[in-house]
């Protein structure tokens, strides 16, 4: 089973040492995302059309929004450190704040540099105690990936990075379905009331969001249900319901395929320091 | 000595707006936003736009102005609803910041608490800085401006001229103010730059490209306005009977008092190199470029009355090298001018 060895939320997002055995199916974070490999076997992420190796010479970035998966081999067990880092953060700590967390390309080299900065994170991280230098650490090797992932860009390809383009229908469907999260309601019906048959809303949706509307909402379904749950007193099989839910036992495996581990292992093991939730 | 102050957190992209404002939003805490917009806006998929960027916790309420509303029906309304909003989001016409503006005023005065301000501009960029004293310059900036040019896209030719003159007139005296403040005057310079560069290229196709450059202006005319306003916008202001009509007035003005102002020899060399004339005075080749086909040609076709004039001039007062009667006969050279041919 998938287990969460640390996690930690803070301003700058979260940090989260996992030990994964289990596919996480397609999904996608509003934060950018860095997955490094510490331990055990090597495994995939399906990022786009680009398949990228996790292991001790390359880690990973996915851009927000950016649809991707994590494989690893059935009966394997494969360690990794993972951040979920909140654009806003960076640019507020980047002197060229321009491209909002979005990384030129998916696979990143581990150099001497980055195997430091995971060390030194994956040490902190077992402590589980708040410490002065986790956040410049993690924002080194924040920098130091989305750097890399830009070097030998063009730069047109860089200042056009963060372009999409509206569409009305689908502002309104986000609109939607924010407004519905907590509701069992059909994808179909969400097409229809903006005008559009359900094939032509997902084509239209995907091209504008990068990303499907049941993956938009299974995002937005997983940050509610983790803030619900480091936040709340609120029992799983509450929050499931809360959230349109019909049982405890979907909400985990919903939880789980999402997320990779389970909802009560999440609550039990993360760790949250000062701003982490502003909201709550 | 100047004290110069722009305590404003402004982000600016395309397609920035629901991201912004998810973030701001989560990173002050806000839970309880209080949305203003125009009762009837011309482009109602903006509210669509900001409902989505708020966060899932969010409990937001939306008060909608008429043109007769003001920052106090704003308050009746906000009381009787029982909310205590913690921030207040302002969008879609410079209006709805202006009175946005005016709220956090007045709430602060009846609750003791001084709320944030986020301010997501429409075509017609930022409002004028408050004249009658109700809040300095400075503190009644937006706390946080939220530019993104595809907000404007449904805009019309029509409105991006009139967005990107006002710029013009802005910048312009912006950076003829006396106030010594350098960061204003490069703003100043570089809005009236986009906006000459930008102004002939308009049409009813504008793209992206085009609603941003405007935007860029408009941002930078209304943070330059540190300095202060200049004769035209104040006149304009008084002869204007509703706001959208400040654009083309002050657009025919401009022109009339540059003929009748002094100009110190440095900045009127500067602005001539940026007006892209520089063969001409200065009021000939601001009526080279704002005149326009089918564009306003004299305040009497804008249907102001020859009685309001004196009311204009003595808006200018013995400021801006100008006296009442000199800013009189600036008016009464375009009360009833020519079509230009």
């Amino acid at each position: 089973m998938s287990q969460a060895i640390a996690v930690c939320h803070g301003e700058f997002g979260r940090a989260a040492l996992y030990r994964l055995d289990k596919t996480i199916i397609t999904h996608a974070h509003r934060e950018g995302h860095l997955i490094f490999f510490v331990g055990g076997c090597a495994a995939q992420v399906v990022s786009g059309s680009s398949t990228c190796g996790l292991d001790s010479q390359h880690a990973v970035a996915v851009s927000p929004w950016e649809p991707h998966s994590f494989h690893v081999k059935d009966g394997r067990t494969h360690i990794c450190l993972v951040l979920y880092i909140k654009p806003m953060w960076f640019l507020e700590n980047t002197p060229s704040a321009e491209y909002a967390l979005k990384f030129g390309r998916p696979d990143i080299e581990i150099t001497n540099e980055i195997d430091e900065f995971v060390n030194r994170l994956t040490a902190l991280l077992l402590e589980n105690e708040e410490h002065g230098q986790f956040d410049e650490l993690l924002f080194g090797l924040t920098k130091s990936s989305f750097d890399q992932s830009w070097q030998n860009s063009e730069e047109t390809l860089r200042t056009k990075s963060y372009e999409r383009f509206s569409d009305f229908r689908v502002r309104r469907s986000l609109r939607l379905i924010q407004e519905r999260m907590g509701e069992d309601f059909e994808m179909e019906k969400l097409a229809r009331s903006v005008g559009l048959s359900r094939p032509h809303f997902f084509k239209l949706f995907k091209q504008y969001m990068g990303v499907t509307p049941n993956v938009y909402m299974n995002t937005l379904r997983s940050e509610r249900a983790i803030e619900e749950l480091l936040n709340t007193d609120k029992t799983v099989t509450d929050i499931a319901f809360d959230l349109g839910f019909s049982s405890q036992a979907s909400f985990t495996r919903f939880f789980s395929s999402n997320v990779g581990i389970a909802p009560s292992e999440y609550r039990r093991v993360a760790h949250v320091t000062s701003g982490a939730f502003p909201m709550m | 000595m100047t004290l110069i102050t722009y305590p404003t957190r402004v982000h600016f992209a395309d397609d920035v707006l629901e991201e912004a404002l998810h973030s701001e939003l989560e990173r002050e805490g806000c839970r309880l936003p209080l949305l203003i917009t125009a009762h009837a806006p011309a482009h109602p998929e903006l509210e669509d736009r900001v409902r989505a960027g708020l966060p899932p916790t969010v409990k937001p309420q939306l008060v909608t102005f008429s043109p007769e509303s003001d920052q106090y029906t704003i308050v009746k309304d906000v009381t009787a609803s029982g909310l205590m909003p913690d921030v207040i989001i302002a969008f879609g016409a410079a209006r709805a910041i202006e009175l946005g503006r005016k709220f956090r005023y007045t709430y602060a005065k009846k609750h003791n608490t001084r709320l944030s301000l986020y301010a997501i501009p429409g075509v017609d960029g930022l409002p004028g800085p408050c004249t009658r004293n109700l809040e300095t310059w400075r503190a009644g900036l937006p706390s946080v401006l939220i530019c993104d040019p595809t907000v404007t896209l449904a805009a019309d030719g029509m409105q991006l001229r009139k967005a990107a003159v006002l710029s013009l007139v802005r910048c312009y005296e912006s950076y003829l103010a006396l106030a010594y403040n350098p960061p204003a005057d490069g703003m100043a310079l570089d809005g009236l730059n986009r906006c000459v560069n930008n102004l002939p290229k308009i049409n009813a196709a504008a793209d992206v490209d085009l609603h941003r450059e405007v935007m860029a202006a408009n941002l930078n005319a209304g943070l330059s306005q540190e300095k202060g306003v200049g004769p035209a916008i104040a006149m304009a202001a008084i002869l204007a009977k509703v706001p959208g009509d400040t654009a083309d007035i002050a657009g025919l003005i401009l022109p009339a008092v540059a003929r009748a102002q002094y100009v110190n020899s440095d900045k009127a060399e500067a602005l001539r190199k940026v007006l892209g004339q520089d063969d001409l005075p200065l009021d000939r080749a601001l009526d080279r470029i704002l005149t326009f086909p089918n564009g306003p040609q004299s305040l009497a076709g804008l249907g102001i009355s020859k009685t309001a004039l004196d009311d204009a001039a003595a808006a200018v007062g013995d400021k801006f090298g100008l006296n009442f009667q000199s800013a009189r006969a600036a008016l009464d050279t375009i009360y009833e001018k020519e079509p230009t041919q």
